[in-house]
Order: C-alpha cells, then structure tokens, then sequence
C-alpha cells in the first residue's frame, strides 16, 4: 500500500507490511488507519527497556505509550499477551518461560485430545463439511478435503462408530463450521494463502471449542483469533493469548486492570492486591478502569464495551431517533457504522460516557470514602437509599435500580435521550416470547437465556492447570438500550467482542471491520 | 416490520428473508442481487443485513427488501425479528454440499412457524457453477420442492446465473397473491395494496441457462 505516513526512521516501517495484503485485494481492501509515531507509540526498545533485570515489567510506563500512539507490529504479539493477562506484569523472566513451557505442554495435550477424536486436528488441514449426524452418526463426505478421505467405511461397519458422548458429538459438529468461516476470515491477507495458516486457525478454533464447552464456536470468533496467530508465531502461545482474549471478552473487554493476571490464575492472591491504590499505582490501571478504581466501583457488569456500544449508539442517537421508523431503519443506520468506526474516537468517547456514569452514580455519595466505609457498604453503588432513588427518578429522569449495572433507561440518560419525553412510559415491547412487556430491560436479559448459550457467571478451574477464573458466556452478553422509545421499536444492543481488537491498536483494515450486527445483536 | 414510507417512489414493498445453512451464499446471492456484485472475499455474516432493488412488474414498481443474516443455527436467537412482516422467502442450499440440501427441511420448518402459512418460497441451489461437483440432483431438489409447495431454482452468484431470476420470481409470484387477496400479512396490511397482473422484467440476468422449472 501506498505510505500513508509522515517520513519515519527505517525501522518504523510500514503497517501493512506486517500484514500483507494480496496484491489482487488490495484495491477492495482499505489502507490502516494506523500509523506508528515516534514518540508516541510504543517501539520495540522502549519495550524492552520497560523491563527489570529479573524481568519485572513497569507495566505504567508502557500503558502510557500504548493509549498515545498504540503498539508497534513488530512487537505486537508479546505486548498482548501482557495486556490479556497472560503473563503478571511483576514476574521474572525465568518464571514467565516456565509457565510458556507448562501451557505449550498443555496445548499439546488438548490438541492430541483433539486429534484422537478426529485425525484432521494437527493434520495442516481441516474440515468444511460436516463429519457427523446430531444423532452421533459419522458422515461420509466425499468432497470434504478432510482426513476422512482415505477412509473406507462399509455401512454396516458404521454402528461401532457411532459416538454416544454429547460432548463430542457437539464438538464435532462444530467443526466443519470452523472451517466454513476460516476460509472467510482474512482471505485478502498474504497470510491466509497457505492451506497452514488456515489450518492453524482451525486448529486453534478447534481446540478451544473443546475446552469451552459452553461457548464452543460461535461465529466472530475467527476474526478474532485471526489477527493473533498472525502476530504470535508459536501456535501453543497463539492458542493461549485467544483462550485469554476470551476471557477478556467476557469480563472487561480489554481494559488493563493490574490484577488481570492473579484473577484469572489464583483466586487468594487477587484479594491481597485490592489496597487503596496510590496515585502511582493508578498509573497501572488503564483508563477505564482508573476511574473504577478512584470511584471504588468494583461491578464487573459495567464494562467498557458497554459504554463502548453506549457512545456510538450516541453518534447515530439522532438520526435513530428522528429518522428510523421500523427495524428496517436502525439496521440500516447502524450497519453504516461497518468498516468506518473510528476505534480511538470510539474509546475516546465511551471513556467520557462512563465518568458520566460514574459520576451520576456516585454523586449522592462521598468522592472520597474510607476503606472501612467502603467495606461496610460492600455492593457498592447498588444501595441506594429510597430518598436518592426517588430523586434520580425525577430529576435525573432515570432510575438507579439496586443494581450498579446501567440499566437502559440510565444509558440512554446518558445517551442524551429521555424516554419520558419520547413516549409516556418508556417501553419494552415484548419482543421475545417469555419475556414479559415492560419489565426492566437489563433484568430481562439477566435472566434469558439466549440460544444456547446462558448468561450467567460462574467460576472453574482454569484450563491451564491453573485454578479459578470467573466467567460469564460470551454473544449472550447483550446490553441492552432501548434506543427508539418513540416508534416502539426497540433496539436490542450487544457488546460487541469484535471491537476489542482494535483497543489494542491498529490491525489489518480486513480484521476489523466492525459490522453494525456484531456491534450490537440487533434482536428484536 | 417492514415500514411503508409514501415519500418514496414505489408501489409496493415486499420484504423477503435468505435462509439457508452456513456458506451457501446467501450473503454473494443478495450482492448479485441488489448491486450486481460478487466477492470472493466475503466474511461470515455477523447479525442481520439487507439490501434493497426495485423492480417492475406490470408497470409497478416493487421494492424488494431483502434481509440476510448470519447461517450459524447459534444465531437464531434474532430470527423472530428477522422473520417478522416477510412476504417471501429463499432458502438456499449449496447444490455441491448434500448437507445444506437435507437440512433445508429445517429451515422451511423455522420459516414457517415464524411466517404466515402463505408466503411465497423458493428453494434456491446455489452455485450452480459447480456443476461438476454436484451433490444434489435437480429431479431430487425439484421433487422435493414440490412436497413442500415451494418453487425451485438453480442458480450461480458467481456467474450471475438465474440470480435475478429467482428473486424476480418470488417478488412476482408475492405480487399475484397481494392481487388475490390471500396473502395476511401480520398487523401491516398498508403496505400491501392490491395489484393486478404480471409482466416481469427480467433484463439483468445474462442467461437462465440451468434454469430449472422455477415458477
């Protein structure tokens, strides 16, 4: 592509040279938005310069270049797997290849699992049609470019081969799914041309629908991954640095929160580190979770993506309001956001929703309260008293329910828009079956189930031999905001994990496309 | 719910649904469709999109609204908005993968218990230009079509064949039963008057040449 890019020391480069794009998509694909700035972006020596002897990283220091001027390609792949919480900041170098060591061997592990079920995991290839019934049967597939080829099976051979496990018959059921979106995902890079690297996706897919049995594969999650095994060589550390972007996805969308790593890893030694941070250690949070962190709010519901979907819902808020009349408009309204969401403005903007919040929530109470105090009001902000409730149902023209999550009529307060004025009552048509009209939007949703996934937290045993982690299902996450009161249309929006890509910093235009659909599940 | 908007040049507005298993086409068919384009680098769709075209049929002018959404059975958590004011619907399979041809069944199952018993269907095997990996015969396709009262088309959206064809088939056939009367639409009878006869214009499509009994 053609230098966008003020003249650069040579070892700047060119962003798109990292991901290659085929010559014969190059005019179908847009240029990077993103340009590495001296200066401002983090470079590969500040980087390495960032650690200590033993190999202790002053994470505040790259935290700042990162929300500056973003990441670096060439060094991309080691600086996510901090950001996800692959790796604590304050291990040592030795410590850090030992647990590199220990998770390649268990990549290992689940992949020959894999493989044992079906021999195409490994094999440089993978599976496009499907290799099974619902009822267990195995499929013959003539055209599948899979392992199954060579196989001769007779008919009546095919009883011992039935698989009775539901765990496998739904994982294998999802693999020629994998495989459907693979080869969509990406095909303008250079990268994708080789049957490996889409192999290598699969594979990665492949595994972690098996290790997830609750979310399995849903499609996006290609996208997702594809931009990493690009930039992370070693296909066990690829694997990781996804099963943690996951994680990620599901709890704070990509926001640095210090403790990241001893949450996912260890249940005690999280709770040691919830001191009062100094303003130093603040400097180790990222942005969105300073804020958190000065305010005492610790509501893991209110992520950033939300108020992420809650300021472009902003941008499109009047168009949404003065010009949609049906479903038919919101979606074409918001489906006008594919491919041109400016990532940093987008942050920009959702970080400035949620001080708004913060301190629309917090302004009944002191900024500044003791620990102890803290302590004692444990859910914070969630208890309100009636007296405060009843004044923001007046005049803030919104409800803080006893819940810190924002609830939809709070959003679209935020938002700029009063349903009161729209229409008498804002209203939740009931759109779903068994969801009754009316009823708070977010409670709804917290107690649906969507498809087959189920919003719920819950905590197990990591897959890495580690403890605990806490998770939650991943497109079931809808936030909710009722966006266009006054046609009673309602809009249903979903954080979006396609999104989260770009916080990191610039990738490949292809990779980031942001559909409207994916940023929000219009459902409805 | 698909809105009638008088400020617009048309005369009727008929919204049609493309369903069909995961990687059949039905993102490329909408393209050659609505744009006369095809891309080889489309992604998996995420969540719903639709394009429109306008067609003639009889003098009139008919705005197609055509939705597609994602294929992955996950994803059908939004299909009753999905589905909801459609007047007609293609279900598509890939004619050189048999499975997406056995699980139409279930997707003209879906269809209906979301849709009103008499919305137009076809069913579309796409990419025809594979013909010499076919796993699906016509007679089998057309056969069961048949058993399902619904039309039948071959069609390639790499090769623009039949595209528009199908598409000006369902859209026409929707017009005869807007004329007849027959067809409920849900609680949006405005957006469907009453029409009388029917001349398609079937200008785009470079050739029927595997057309098979559509209509």
């Amino acid at each position: 592509m053609f230098s966008c890019c003020v003249s650069v020391p040579e070892d700047w480069g060119e962003p798109d040279a990292f991901y290659a794009i085929r010559p014969e998509c190059r005019d179908d694909v847009p240029a990077s938005r993103f340009k590495p700035m001296p200066g401002k972006t983090l470079s590969a020596r500040r980087w390495h310069s960032s650690f200590s002897e033993e190999g202790h990283l002053d994470i505040a220091r790259v935290l700042r270049r990162i929300q500056r001027g973003g990441v670096h390609p060439t060094i991309k792949g080691v600086v996510w797997e901090f950001l996800l919480g692959c790796y604590d900041p304050k291990s040592t170098f030795d410590e850090r290849t030992q647990l590199r060591q220990n998770r390649r061997s268990e990549y290992e592990r689940l992949k020959s699992q894999c493989k044992e079920m079906e021999n195409t995991v490994g094999s440089g290839k993978m599976i496009t049609t499907p290799v099974i019934s619902e009822d267990g049967q195995p499929i013959e597939n003539p055209s599948s470019n899979g392992a199954n080829l060579g196989e001769e099976q007779l008919p009546d051979n095919k009883t011992d081969n039935v698989t009775q496990d539901k765990d496998v018959i739904q994982w294998k059921l999802t693999l020629h799914q994998i495989g459907l979106d693979v080869v969509r995902t990406d095909r303008a890079l250079q990268y994708y041309e080789t049957p490996e690297n889409q192999a290598r996706l699969w594979d990665i897919l492949a595994v972690y629908s098996w290790i997830d049995k609750e979310i399995g594969y849903c499609q996006g999650m290609s996208d997702l991954c594809s931009p990493i095994i690009i930039v992370i060589e070693n296909e066990a550390d690829a694997f990781w640095c996804f099963e943690h972007l996951m994680r990620r996805v599901l709890i704070w969308s990509m926001e640095y929160n210090p403790h990241l790593f001893s949450i996912y890893e260890s249940d005690d030694s999280a709770k040691e580190n919830q001191d009062e941070p100094g303003n130093e250690d603040l400097m180790r949070y990222g942005k969105f979770e300073r804020e958190n962190v000065k305010n005492g709010q610790k509501d893991q519901e209110a992520t950033l993506s939300i108020f992420l979907v809650a300021g472009v819902l902003e941008s499109k808020n009047k168009r949404l309001l003065l010009e949609a009349k049906g479903l038919d408009d919101v979606v074409k309204i918001l489906n006008d956001i594919t491919g041109s969401l400016n990532a940093k403005k987008a942050c920009d903007e959702a970080l400035k929703l949620h001080i708004k919040y913060l301190n629309m929530v917090f302004s009944f109470r002191p900024r500044q309260l003791s620990r102890e105090a803290r302590d004692q009001e444990d859910h914070l902000p969630g208890s309100y008293s009636e007296q405060e409730a009843s004044y923001r149902e007046h005049v803030l023209g919104c409800s803080m329910r006893a819940s810190s999550k924002p609830s939809a009529s709070d959003l679209l307060h935020l938002i700029g828009t009063k349903p009161r004025t729209l229409s008498a009552e804002p209203r939740v048509v009931s759109l779903l079956p068994g969801i009754p009209a009316d009823e708070d939007v977010s409670a709804v949703l917290h107690k649906r189930e969507w498809g087959q996934g189920v919003h719920h937290q819950e905590r197990v045993a990591g897959r890495d031999g580690n403890p605990i982690r806490s998770s939650s299902s991943l497109l079931p996450r809808r936030q909710v905001f009722q966006a266009t009161g006054a046609s009673e249309e309602t809009v249903w929006v979903a954080s979006n994990p396609d999104a989260i890509p770009k916080i990191l910093g610039s990738l490949p235009p292809s990779s980031y496309m942001l559909t409207a659909a994916d940023l929000m599940k219009l459902i409805y | 719910m698909a809105a009638y908007r008088a400020d617009e040049e048309y005369d009727y507005l008929f919204k049609v649904v493309l369903i069909g298993d995961a990687g059949v086409g039905k993102t490329n068919l909408l393209s050659r469709f609505a744009r006369d384009e095809f891309s080889f680098e489309t992604k998996s769709t995420i969540g719903v999109e639709f394009a429109t075209r306008t067609i003639h049929v009889d003098g009139k002018l008919i705005k197609a609204q055509i939705w597609d959404t994602a294929g992955q059975d996950r994803y059908r958590a939004i299909t009753s908005a999905y589905y909801r004011g459609s007047v007609g619907a293609l279900v598509v399979f890939d004619l050189s993968r048999r499975v997406t041809f056995e699980n139409t069944a279930r997707w003209l199952q879906e269809l209906r218990s979301h849709t009103d018993p008499n919305i137009v269907v076809m069913l579309v095997g796409n990419k025809a230009d594979l013909r010499h990996i076919r796993a699906v015969s016509v007679e089998e396709a057309q056969a069961f079509a048949r058993k399902e009262k619904a039309f039948f088309t071959e069609t390639s959206a790499l090769e623009s064949i039949n595209v528009a064809d199908a598409f000006t088939g369902v859209l026409t056939q929707i017009y005869h039963v807007v004329g007849r009367k027959v067809l409920a639409i849900g609680d949006d009878p405005s957006a469907l008057p009453i029409g009388q006869t029917i001349n398609i214009d079937m200008k785009d499509d470079r050739q029927a040449a595997n057309k098979a009994g559509c209509c």
